[in-house]
């Protein structure tokens, strides 16, 4: 701890010592809405722990553009695909440096080792890494990684070659997230010697924007800005997240100038924010959906025209209302709008109670029926509250004679029961990873899912899985825009979902803050951000 | 006396072997399963479940997974954190001090004022204080505690801005956590203001914390306070000619005092519970909130490691009550025989 | 003749019972207090029985063309729903009607439960001395050494969120409470006379808790019943509050205050409602367990 301040004094201009800290500096206070997890962003996946982890300290071989799905160079310079899809080579950039810390002083540049390691670690099962965190790695399973990846080879000092099992469209993508994140190789051998292999998780050592300094659990977390930023040093001179989980405080300690920017504001208080002076309210379309899938494994909702006629009784205009405040898009496809491939010329399932009845009693089902709807425990930003949503859904139901209760569970026995298929119908939504088509519409709709139970409409159709694989395969943009296309035809027409909405991705910012972009990825950036 | 202690010690073990099978039964009961909590929408694939099920050994018979622990327990060992990988007991240490100086805080708020509000309304028994302070009491009583804890921010903190919203201190001083008590800590720090900052996040929690203890301890010590008064010695006190100042503080109360310790130290427990609320309403970094956090997000190892920790330092305030009552009054160490 | 001995003890009882009752009755009204908690309590019960003619509206009806509505002493109230509507358009007035039911339901189910078991194993304690006695009386330190509301918390996650599991765990942290008060109470009057004598007669063990010392032991319990009702309230409606009490629809007020947290600065009635509906019904009757307890309470009545 003394250590850490004083390098802290050090870094940030002698500030800690003279007595009011970071009173001369531009420091940014971010109201993050939870303690993250830990800093090793590949053992985790939620936003809070990728945000406090992976978007300011680290960098991925590529890197997506803030405030977009494009992939730019990370610390690779430049990469390069084979012909045959298998073989995909990365050069890397000369001159990035590992952050200096109080414990930790790197001696050498990044280069191909600390690649090889970064990727290790999550596939060998004898590293001392993975043994340590029990193979916890959960976005490198969640992307099958350890299937797709055969063998990283280190070319030379400068050059890494992934060897891939089979060719896969989004792989590029896919190495610019969070999990890709490249590690020190050196520093991991200073902490596996040093025995206490938890280091690396909390006190994490990247190439990012910005370099640790000092966590409390449940109330702040402090950077400083790396200097030596291959990058470009931030303009900003510390960075400071003050955890505060709930949303309506976030907002008073905003409008009390104690934070300068903060993310999830309650769908309820958005006026109120946007008439506040001193803050602007950003806004951006969230990459996301929220659904309502129909487990078509079940009797009542194998035909079609139930499912119709479920989607016909959804008042989705009252669930925009309601449950985001007027604050969403309704959706009519599985992927949002604003993503590639996106086919806005499907028509949507509009609120029709006479016809909803009227299918009803062609599938034989005039009398109505009983169901479910499970309502998700917690909140996310595609459904902030799935309780106030299964209500609405319920009273909508009622009307063509569907009598439907609402089930919840606790949050992990609310994804395995419904991913063993209990539920009649089930609220669950999705945050795109890496703004590929395929992140949404195989691993939520395709046969693999169906079988282990991702695919929560337990929903496998032929024609649909067809376009999937062909789309998975070639890297041509065109094709693979066609094929995503025909395949929003078929879910529509095939209704295994009720699409209720995307969410609105809303970020409160503070007008001493400028250059802040909305990462549609659902991320908070600060590398770019100045204060005036 | 050293008999007394060691039979108070012997029956503790019993209760707290109790206390660990309770808490591990309570874990492996709850339904949900901390692996599909961590993987979230996402999932993981069958085998990779199976490889962390053994991981975290939850994949062996319940009745050796229960043994394992009270071994690791035996070597002073809680486990680790499912979610942080974080050891137990290193957690709760880092988070017990804030818990600590808001309990405290909030016990000497309903002390300071609760005490001698019940004394002025005994001795002005029938008066309109009386009234008015027991129907306070009882309302404060009464209260929905995070409704009071929520109604104190929107007032005080949103519409007067009076107050700091949650937290301990302002994100922008920055020192060395010396004890963990944020109020030494900033003042140590020499940082202007940073003292003044710490107070004034502390004051909203310790009046929603403190507002029963408050209320119980106002009723309390005038009940007690009349008790004593009408007994005989005061009377005679009186008779005497002694000034009715001293025969209240000096006679009355001091005889009033052993009741009202009683019920200080069974405010301990109300008040490790009361912090469970106040701390997630006010986003206070102590146990109260890593508790329920956990709970909700299945991390077994904390919920048991903390339920273990609370539970047993529970009955060691107990017993600390019970051995000062030892001290203080012969007649219940003899009782104890 | 062990017929005949009952019909005594009936009648002994009964006339014990009125006895008790008016001089009960006196002391009680005296305490205006607690009298206008009863008022209160009255008429809430009469409002809960009757809710489903007296709610304007179906607790669960939703009006969405009225979401929000303030109440009617707010600017853009509206006079067909006089305490407002809910994010739903929910009328809260009926909603508030049907979720009395509710708090009385919990309160009288957690009181029924802790008399119950609490004094049947306070007597089973008391009246053997030994292991048995031991054995619960460890058993009840262990669920006190935990923090009730934490117990409740994770006994709950145990049972699933409901509000039957919710008033479950309620019971089960006050349980202990109710069974040290009656063994304590029982242990003195066992050491009585008429107990003696009445064991000398041969009366058997369990005539003998039931009907001898049992009787004697109510007053403190009745006490201790009034105010776990109170604080039986307040917890339901703090597991409530943190997700873990009942599930929507259900008009439960705790769970209205839970639902309507995110508007608290924009609709801050919304929250305000539920929450002194609660703080009212629960000072009632801490006011009435007040007057209770110094009615039933020799020690206390000294002091008046």
């Amino acid at each position: 701890m003394k250590k850490s301040l004083l390098a802290l004094a050090i870094l940030a201009g002698s500030t800690a010592l003279t007595g009011t800290a970071y009173a001369a500096d531009k420091t940014l206070v971010y109201c993050s809405e939870g303690s993250p997890d830990g800093f090793d962003a590949s053992l985790y996946d939620s936003g809070t722990t990728l945000d406090a982890s992976a978007n300011t300290m680290f960098d991925g071989l590529v890197n997506f553009k803030i405030g977009t799905t494009e992939v730019v160079g990370g610390v690779a310079e430049s990469w390069s695909m084979s012909d045959d899809g298998l073989e995909l080579t990365f050069n890397l950039r000369s001159g990035v440096k590992f952050h200096t810390t109080d414990y930790f002083t790197p001696t050498r540049e990044l280069n191909a080792d600390d690649v090889i390691f970064s990727f290790t670690r999550q596939m060998d099962q004898e590293n001392a890494y993975y043994k340590h965190n029990n193979g916890q790695w959960l976005y490198f399973g969640y992307m099958d990684m350890a299937n797709l990846i055969k063998e990283i080879k280190r070319v030379d000092d400068m050059t890494v070659t992934f060897v891939l099992d089979h060719p896969e469209a989004p792989i590029v993508a896919n190495l610019a997230m969070a999990f890709a994140g490249i590690q020190s190789a050196e520093y991991a051998a200073q902490v596996e010697a040093s025995g206490n292999l938890d280091d690396m998780n909390q006190k994490p050592v990247g190439t990012g924007p910005f370099k640790f300094v000092n966590y409390q659990k449940d109330a702040v977390i402090r950077y400083a800005t790396n200097e030596d930023y291959w990058n470009g040093k931030p303009a900003i001179d510390n960075l400071i997240y003050s955890i505060t989980p709930d949303a309506s405080v976030r907002f008073q300690k905003m409008k009390a100038g104690e934070c300068h920017v903060m993310p999830y504001p309650a769908p309820s208080e958005l006026d109120m924010i946007k008439a506040t002076d001193g803050i602007t309210l950003m806004q951006s379309e969230g990459l996301n959906v929220g659904y309502l899938a129909y487990n078509t494994e079940k009797e009542n909702f194998k035909d079609v025209k139930v499912r119709k006629a479920l989607n016909h009784a959804i008042n989705k205009e009252a669930i925009k209302e309601v449950v985001f405040s007027g604050y969403a898009s309704i959706a009519k496809n599985p992927i949002p709008p604003t993503m590639w491939s996106y086919d806005d010329s499907t028509v949507d399932d509009e609120y029709d109670v006479d016809k909803a009845k009227a299918l009803l009693a062609e599938a034989g089902l005039g009398d109505g029926f009983k169901t479910n709807i499970w309502a998700m425990p917690v909140q996310r930003p595609y459904n902030p509250d799935a309780k106030k949503m299964a209500e609405l859904i319920q009273a909508d139901w009622a009307k063509i004679g569907v009598d439907a209760e609402i089930v919840t569970f606790e949050w992990g026995e609310y994804l395995k029961r419904s991913k063993e298929g209990e539920h009649d119908t089930v609220l669950l939504g999705w945050t795109g990873d890496n703004g590929d088509p395929d992140n949404f519409m195989r691993v939520l709709l395709g046969c693999v899912a169906a079988e282990q139970g991702g695919n929560r409409a337990r929903w496998c159709n032929d024609e649909f899985e067809a376009e999937m694989q062909a789309a998975l395969l070639t890297t041509d943009a065109a094709a693979r825009t066609e094929s995503y296309k025909k395949a929003q035809g078929i879910f529509k027409a095939e209704a295994p979902w009720a699409t209720i909405a995307h969410s609105i991705v809303f970020m409160p910012v503070s007008d001493k803050v400028t250059g802040y972009v909305v990462d549609p990825l659902g991320g908070h950036w600060f590398s770019n951000v100045d204060m005036n | 006396m050293l008999r007394f202690i060691l039979q108070r010690l012997a029956v503790l073990i019993p209760t707290f072997i109790g206390i660990t099978l309770t808490a591990f039964i309570f874990i492996h009961l709850i339904p949900g399963d901390p692996i599909e909590v961590m993987a979230g929408e996402r999932g993981v694939s069958p085998e990779k479940y199976a490889e962390l099920l053994h991981a975290f050994g939850l994949d062996q018979p319940l009745w050796k997974q229960y043994l394992d622990y009270i071994w690791q327990l035996l070597h002073g060992d809680l486990g680790k954190s499912f979610v942080t990988k974080q050891p137990v007991i290193e957690e709760f240490f880092k988070l017990f001090p804030a818990t600590i100086e808001l309990s405290l805080s909030a016990l000497i708020f309903a002390i300071v004022l609760g005490i001698p509000a019940g004394i002025i309304a005994a001795v002005k028994r029938g008066s309109i204080f009386d009234h008015s302070l027991m129907t306070l009491s009882l309302t404060g009583f009464s209260m929905p505690m995070f409704w009071w804890a929520l109604l104190l921010i929107v007032t005080f903190s949103g519409t007067l801005g009076w107050t700091p919203v949650s937290g301990r201190i302002s994100v922008m001083y920055f020192f060395d956590n010396v004890t963990g008590f944020l109020l030494i800590d900033s003042w140590l720090s020499g940082q202007p203001g940073a003292f003044k900052s710490a107070v004034s996040h502390l004051i909203l929690p310790t009046i929603a914390l403190g507002t029963i203890p408050l209320a119980t301890f106002a009723r309390q010590t005038r009940s007690a306070m009349l008790e004593t008064m009408g007994e005989d010695f005061i009377k005679t006190a009186r008779a005497k000619g002694l000034s009715p100042f001293r025969v209240t503080v000096l006679h009355a109360f001091r005889n009033a005092l052993i009741p009202i310790i009683t019920v200080i130290g069974l405010q301990v427990g109300v008040l490790l519970g009361g912090a469970i609320l106040t701390e997630t309403i006010f986003s206070w970094p102590g146990i109260g909130k890593w508790m329920v956090d956990s709970i909700f997000r299945r991390d077994y190892a904390v919920v048991q490691g903390g339920l273990i920790l609370i539970a047993t330092m529970v009955i060691t305030v107990n017993l600390t009550v019970d051995i000062l009552y030892g001290l203080i009054d012969p007649r219940i160490r003899k009782k104890g025989h | 003749m062990s017929i005949q001995s009952s019909n005594d003890n009936d009648e002994k009882i009964q006339s014990a019972l009125m006895a008790v009752l008016s001089s009960f009755w006196h002391e009680f009204k005296a305490n205006r207090g607690a009298l206008y908690g009863l008022i209160f309590i009255s008429i809430l019960a009469f409002v809960a029985i009757f809710a489903d003619l007296v709610a304007p509206y179906s607790p669960i009806e939703q009006y969405r063309d009225f979401l929000k509505l303030p109440p009617i002493w707010v600017d853009g109230g509206n006079w067909d729903f006089l305490l407002g509507t809910d994010a739903l358009g929910r009328d809260q007035l009926s909603r508030i009607i049907h979720g009395s039911r509710y708090s009385f339901y919990i309160g009288f189910i957690v009181i029924f439960f802790c008399l119950t078991i609490g004094i049947f194993l306070g007597l089973v304690a008391a009246f053997n001395k030994g292991y048995v006695d031991t054995f619960i009386m460890r058993a009840m330190d262990i669920i006190l050494a935990f923090p009730s509301l934490l117990m409740a918390l994770a006994l709950v996650a145990i049972l699933g969120p409901s509000l039957e599991n919710a008033m479950i765990a309620i019971a089960v942290v006050y349980i202990p409470h109710f069974v040290r008060l009656t063994r304590a109470q029982a242990l003195s009057e066992l050491g009585k006379d008429y107990v003696s004598s009445s064991k000398t007669m041969g009366a058997s063990s369990t005539r003998l808790m039931f009907i001898n010392v049992l009787p004697n032991c109510m007053a403190p319990l009745i006490v201790q019943a009034t105010m776990s009702f109170s604080s039986a309230i307040l917890d339901a409606a703090a597991l409530g509050f943190l997700g873990m009490g009942a599930q929507p629809p259900t008009p439960e007020w705790g769970t209205m205050l839970a639902d309507s947290r995110q508007y608290i600065t924009s609709d801050p009635w919304l929250m305000g409602i539920p929450g002194l509906f609660i703080l009212v019904t629960v000072l009632s009757i801490n006011l009435v367990g007040d007057g209770l307890r110094d009615a039933l309470d020799p020690k206390m009545k000294s002091n008046k």
